[in-house]
């Protein structure tokens, strides 16, 4: 997370790019760049969702505490 | 002729065999009672009537108002520490059961609570929220659920229909997701506790390192409750120490308990008071679809926008070279002229390069030409100069003059009458002609042969 922006981050920095490119004006160069940033932050977007996936568990109460065992928490 | 009856014969081998024994048959009540919802966890109200602690710490009373009553145990894990006189007006939470080795039909009581106590008990919720509102609990600010949840552990009734609807609902939104079930009692003795290490073990789990020992992403938000039930049922959300657990999560926690209508305490100090379960799902749970098709959506757009740009740029570019040469101002046309001067020079350079080249050549064809010009007048004249030594040395020349010339009749040149012998053949040449004649006499030479 410190490297790569947060999903609503680079969401909201994407959907600015795309306007600013809609609105026009800005010179070739960048446009350009503009143009990489936003397809950078489109995979950024795309990769958090994959993260979102993954197994569902469901633990009993003495399962879920022998998991964390140890951690100081519980 | 009265008398006690008799038994005036056995019965036959197939009433033997078809006959239950009593044991299986009060189990089979028991567990018949015990699976019809409207006998368990009822709420009773009546007097105490008989109220005796045994020594195990189990609790034997009876319940009763004008029109019944019903024997009723607590078991001592259940028991409350303080006994109950006879006659007070108690309400309890119980579920009607059988004891097996009398077969009596009794009810285990869970809570017991003196009338007034309920109020007791409400009272001590409202000094709980007060004590919680002065603490600033209710009014810290709510932390926000994260966009879409990347790792969700859920704090709710093992096995219960709650449960399902969680697991459903939030499948049907976002295939995949990646959820953490924590089952616990939510109701009844223990619920309390249960409630606290089920969130504890949540929290535990949204510590990055504990999360990795899985292989999982920390987790990012929890979701606590349980489904509709009674106000009693729902009691232990308003508990201090489960309130106070909600309090400590790491992570936002949505409170997720009941129906609409009820309000616990864990709702007031969660992140998010969601209605029911489901309606938390439906809070934290955006549809991944959704986002999919916003994701694509802007890749299309920002495709085509960019595109439209670097599009612009080239039509802007002959557009201004149109321009120049139709409406030229002074920066544009020192431009254009430098341009032209460019080209101008460029291709007078060229131009000029080209000449060069054919001027070597031009010159070197001509130069070339005078040469063999030159050299063919030098011989020319050479060969006149030649022609007149020849022509004055022709022997022929000498004929023209009357001389002639002597050849053997094998061709040889004779120049002395020592080559010659009477009798042999001679060709005489002369200018115009040869003829034929024979030696009749040699005279002179040395030769005398």
């Amino acid at each position: 997370m410190d490297e790569a922006p947060g999903y609503t981050d680079a969401l909201q920095r994407l959907e600015a790019i795309v306007a600013e490119l809609e609105r026009g004006g800005a010179d070739l160069e960048t446009t350009v760049k503009m143009f990489e940033e936003g397809t950078a932050l489109l995979r950024v977007c795309q990769s958090h969702l994959e993260d979102a996936e993954g197994r569902v568990r469901r633990l009993r109460l003495d399962e879920a505490e022998a998991e964390v065992e140890g951690s100081g928490d519980a | 002729m009265y008398g006690r009856p008799r038994i005036h014969h056995v019965p036959s081998e197939d009433l033997l065999a078809g006959a239950l024994p009593v044991g299986r048959f009060v189990h089979g009540l028991r567990r018949m009672l015990q699976e019809e919802p409207t006998l368990q966890r009822q709420v009773l109200r009546g007097e105490v009537g008989r109220w005796t602690r045994a020594r195990s710490g189990h609790v034997y009373l009876t319940l009763r108002d004008d029109d019944g009553s019903m024997d009723a145990v607590m078991w001592s894990s259940r028991a409350p520490p303080q006994d109950f006189e006879e006659g007070a007006e108690v309400i309890v939470l119980g579920s009607v059961d059988v004891y097996p080795p009398r077969g009596q039909l009794q009810l285990s009581v869970e809570r017991i609570f003196a009338v007034d106590r309920l109020g007791d008990l409400e009272a001590q919720r409202r000094r709980l929220i007060e004590a919680l509102r002065n603490e600033g609990a209710l009014d810290r600010a709510r932390r926000p659920l994260p966009f879409f949840p990347k790792h969700v552990a859920v704090v709710i009734g093992a096995g219960s229909a709650a449960e399902a609807d969680v697991l459903r609902l939030s499948e049907d939104r976002w295939p995949g997701l990646r959820r953490t079930v924590i089952g616990v009692l939510v109701q009844g003795e223990g619920a309390e506790g249960e409630l606290v290490r089920g969130l504890e073990a949540a929290a535990a789990m949204a510590d990055p390192s504990v999360a990795a020992r899985r292989g999982n992403p920390p987790v990012d938000v929890i979701i606590v409750g349980r489904g509709g039930g009674s106000t009693e049922d729902l009691w232990a959300f308003n508990l201090e120490a489960v309130a106070r657990a909600v309090l400590r999560m790491p992570v936002p926690v949505i409170s997720a308990v009941g129906h609409e209508v009820d309000v616990v305490v864990t709702d007031l100090v969660a992140d998010v008071r969601a209605s029911t379960p489901s309606d938390a799902v439906e809070r934290l749970v955006p549809v991944r679809a959704d986002l999919v098709q916003h994701h694509d959506e802007l890749e299309a757009r920002l495709s085509t926008a960019s595109m439209r740009r670097t599009h612009e740029a080239r039509q802007g570019l002959l557009l201004l070279r149109h321009r120049l040469a139709a409406a030229p101002t002074t920066g544009f046309t020192a431009a254009t002229r430098r341009l032209d001067a460019l080209t101008g020079r460029m291709s007078r350079a060229t131009e000029a390069r080209l000449r060069q080249q054919q001027d070597v050549v031009n010159n070197a064809g001509q130069g070339l030409k005078r040469n063999v010009d030159q050299r063919l007048t030098a011989d020319r004249a050479r060969l006149a100069e030649m022609d007149a030594v020849l022509r004055s040395t022709d022997p022929r020349k000498v004929m023209e003059r009357g001389y002639g010339m002597l050849h053997a009749d094998d061709g040889r040149l004779i120049t002395s009458v020592t080559q010659l012998r009477a009798g042999d053949a001679l060709m005489v040449r002369l200018g115009d002609g040869q003829a034929t004649t024979t030696v009749d006499r040699v005279e002179g030479g040395e030769h005398d042969g």
